[in-house]
Parts: C-alpha cells; structure tokens; sequence
C-alpha cells in the first residue's frame, strides 16, 4: 500500500498544474461562495435553516474574538470564520465516499513522479498495488481532501501570520512592533508557527484519510485477496473511522481558527492593553 | 525536499488567492450581513430592555400619583362632610332660632290680644253691672218708694255691691 505525500496531477491548464487536492479546495470554495450568495441574498430577520448555522458560527467566533482581544476582537471575526468554514467543509468533503476511491488509471506516469498512487483502497475493486513498473497503469484519485496537501495548509499558514503581523504594525506602529523581536529566537519562534500550522492541519488531515484507507482495506493487506466481500466488511469497519474523521475535521477547523486568534491578540495592540510583552 | 513534499509555489499560491476570493465573497454577502443582524437584533434587545424599564418607572409613577389622588380625593371628600355637617347644624340652629322667634312674638300677639279682650271684657261686664243696677234700682224704687225706710235700705245695699264689682 502506498499512499502519496505530494497531490496526484490530473492535468495541465496551461503551466498551471491542476492537482486532485486543489480541485477539491476549489469545490469546497466553490460551494461556500454558493451558499454565501444564496444566504446572503435572502437573508432574513429572523434565521433559519443554513443561516442559522453560519450565525452560530459567527456568533461562536466573535465572543471568543471579544473575550480574548476586548471590542476590537470583533473585527477579525470575518478571517477567522472563514477560516473555520473553508477548512471544517474541506475536511468534510474529504471523508466523503468517493474521495480517494473515485479516480482513474494513467499508464503514463505523471509528472509527480512518486505518484504511484496506491489503489484506493476504499474501492474493493482497486487491483492490488503494483510498485515500481513504469508503464504499468496507476491509480490517480480525482479529489484528495484540500488540506492533505502541504500548498493548502501552508497558503492558510502564510495568510494568517502575514495577516498577524500587518495587523500588529498597524496597531502598534512599526518600530514598537519590530521591538518584539529584539530576542533573535522570537524570530524563529515566528517561522514556526508557520510550520506548526502547516504541518498540524496536513498531517492530521493526511492520516485522517491514511487510517481509513488502511481501515477500509485491512483484510485486503492482511490476506492478500482482494475479494468484493472484503470491501463490503471494510465498509462496516470504516465507519467507526469515519465519525473520528468527521470529529477531527472539526477540531482541526477550530484549532486553526483559534491560534490564529490567540497569535493574533499577542501582538494586535489593543487601545487599553499594552499587550503581552 | 520541498519537491518531494509536493509543494509547489504556483499551487501554493493559486490556494492563497483562491482563499482570498472566499474570504471577501464571504465578508461581503454574508458576514456583513450577519454583523448588522446581530448589532440590530442587540440594539433590538437593548432598546426592550430599557422600554421595559422605562414602561416599569412609569407605572409606578402613575401608581403612586393614583394612590396620592384617592387620598387627596379621600380627605376632600372627608372635609366636604364635616363642612356639610357644620352648615346641616348651623342652618338647624338658625331655623329653630327663627322659629322660637316667631313663636315669641305669636304669643306676645297673642298675650296682647288676651288682655285686650280680657280689657273689654271687663268694661263689658261693668257696663252690664251697671244697667242692671240701674235696673234693679229703678224696679226696687219703683216696688219700695212707699217704704222710705226700705228705701234707704235698698239704697245703701246696691251701692254697697256697686262699690264691690268695680272693685
């Protein structure tokens, strides 16, 4: 069995590489401007339904934003929603069934090269992995979950502690807020919540859909057949599986979305707090 | 090792601005519209709360000034009946007053007038007196004036009662 680190490439756009995983964050985005429109377009005095749930999320972010930063918290409410909702509807999309399992075989190997895409195992039709042959056909899932790729999690990484630090030199000024950073290792400890936050969301993420893979086809590996009622028996096991993913999807959403607030309100200077030095 | 971690500026940025549109689509159809539901659906709130108060403050206030006017209207009325009551005894005092005067002076009247009649009552009866002496005089003068003795007699005994009923 061998599951890909690196997204599969499906195909070229040009120079753009459409990769499985950005389609599937494309989906997800696709499908919260969709709802966002159509919420927003009639939105009501009084909630219901859908607009109900982005109101509590709204509501859930803006009292911890104000709890933790005061009045000015309510502000970041916007990014920290999003964040939550991009990342918690990715991760949910991503244990659907048919992601990883719905796909096709390439003879030609694609450009990224270790791409040697394990049979999804989900699928209990997937032939049995077949290392190392060029020229023999592999598996190219068409969706992989949007934050099982290290691009998704450190674009979010890299948005977040720009955005952190143009809003601490925004309210401090830019000289009080370089001051932070008298201490070389502040620096360094700077770089890694980057990664901290890259590596966290992918790798839970990744293992999320390397467990349910391997849970899926766990009498596959383990007999060496791979029979159709194999897949039926992994489909019961996977289920147990698959309420912990849908569990750490949240968690996932909400952890990200709350660093970002707490990293935030260490350097966002608040008009009655000298903050955290 | 960025390679072999399938990381790929191009992607990675392409997910950066593709995260961007979401984030603005969000704000601008959705969160901004949450945020002023919310502020209003506080103000609405808010605005209750202090109605409510305001409602409360004012009913107390008209309850008092109520429970103030049924006493004021309590002790008017309270005056009103003494006064009344002072004017019922005062006008009785005057009308029996007025009464017992005019009944004095009936009976003065009447007083008055007895006397009067008991005046000429008595003028009446000596009038009468006198005739009828005369009378009896004329009839014994005539009966005795043979007997001058008796005559004499009879003389002095009517002078002697006319003596006595004027008397």
């Amino acid at each position: 069995m061998h599951i890909s680190l690196k997204p599969e490439l499906l195909f070229n756009l040009g120079p753009f590489p459409v990769t499985n995983s950005i389609l599937s964050s494309w989906i997800a985005t696709l499908l919260l401007i969709v709802l966002a429109i159509v919420v927003g377009g009639n939105f009501k005095r009084i909630p219901s339904g859908i607009q109900h749930v982005f109101e509590m999320i709204y509501e859930m972010f803006e009292g911890m934003a104000t709890e933790v930063m005061g009045k000015a918290g309510s502000k970041f409410v916007p990014l920290l929603a999003t964040l939550f909702l991009f990342i918690i509807t990715s991760n949910w999309l991503g244990v659907l069934p048919g992601v990883g399992s719905l796909g096709f075989y390439e003879t030609h190997v694609a450009a990224s090269s270790d791409s040697h895409a394990a049979p999804a195992a989900k699928d209990a039709h997937a032939a049995p992995a077949k290392d190392d042959h060029s020229g023999e056909p592999v598996f190219v899932p068409l969706f992989r979950g949007a934050n099982a790729d290290l691009n998704t999690t450190f674009a979010l990484a890299i948005i977040v502690m720009v955005f952190i630090h143009v809003m601490g030199i925004k309210s401090a000024g830019l000289s009080h807020h370089l001051a932070h950073f008298k201490n070389p290792l502040e620096i360094v400890s700077e770089f890694s919540k980057v990664l901290s936050f890259g590596f966290r969301l992918f790798g839970n993420v990744f293992a999320g859909e390397v467990l349910l893979t391997a849970m899926a086809s766990i009498l596959v590996i383990i007999t060496g057949k791979s029979l159709l009622l194999y897949g039926v028996i992994g489909g019961f096991i996977v289920t147990p599986f698959l309420m912990l993913e849908f569990f750490v999807g949240f968690i996932q959403a909400f952890v990200f979305a709350m660093l970002t607030l707490s990293f935030l309100s260490l350097f966002y200077k608040t008009e009655n707090s000298e903050s955290h030095h | 090792m960025l390679e072999s971690l399938g990381i790929n500026p191009v992607l990675l940025i392409a997910q950066a601005i593709s995260f961007g549109i979401l984030y603005y689509v969000l704000n601008k159809f959705l969160f901004s519209q949450i945020r002023t539901a919310l502020d209003e659906r506080t103000a609405a709130v808010n605005k209750t709360l202090a109605d409510k108060s305001e409602i409360e403050h004012r009913l107390q206030a008209f309850e008092q000034e109520q429970k103030a006017a049924h006493k004021k209207a309590a002790e008017e009325v309270q005056k009103m009946m003494v006064e009344a009551k002072d004017a019922a005894a005062a006008t009785k005092a005057e009308l029996v007053a007025k009464a017992k005067d005019s009944a004095n002076a009936e009976i003065a009247v009447a007083q008055k007038r007895i006397e009067q009649e008991k005046l000429n009552a008595e003028v009446e009866v000596s009038k009468h007196a006198k005739s009828l002496a005369q009378s009896i005089v004329q009839q014994l003068l005539a009966e005795k004036s043979s007997d001058p003795q008796w005559q004499q007699e009879q003389i002095k005994a009517s002078l002697e009662t006319l003596k006595q009923s004027k008397s």
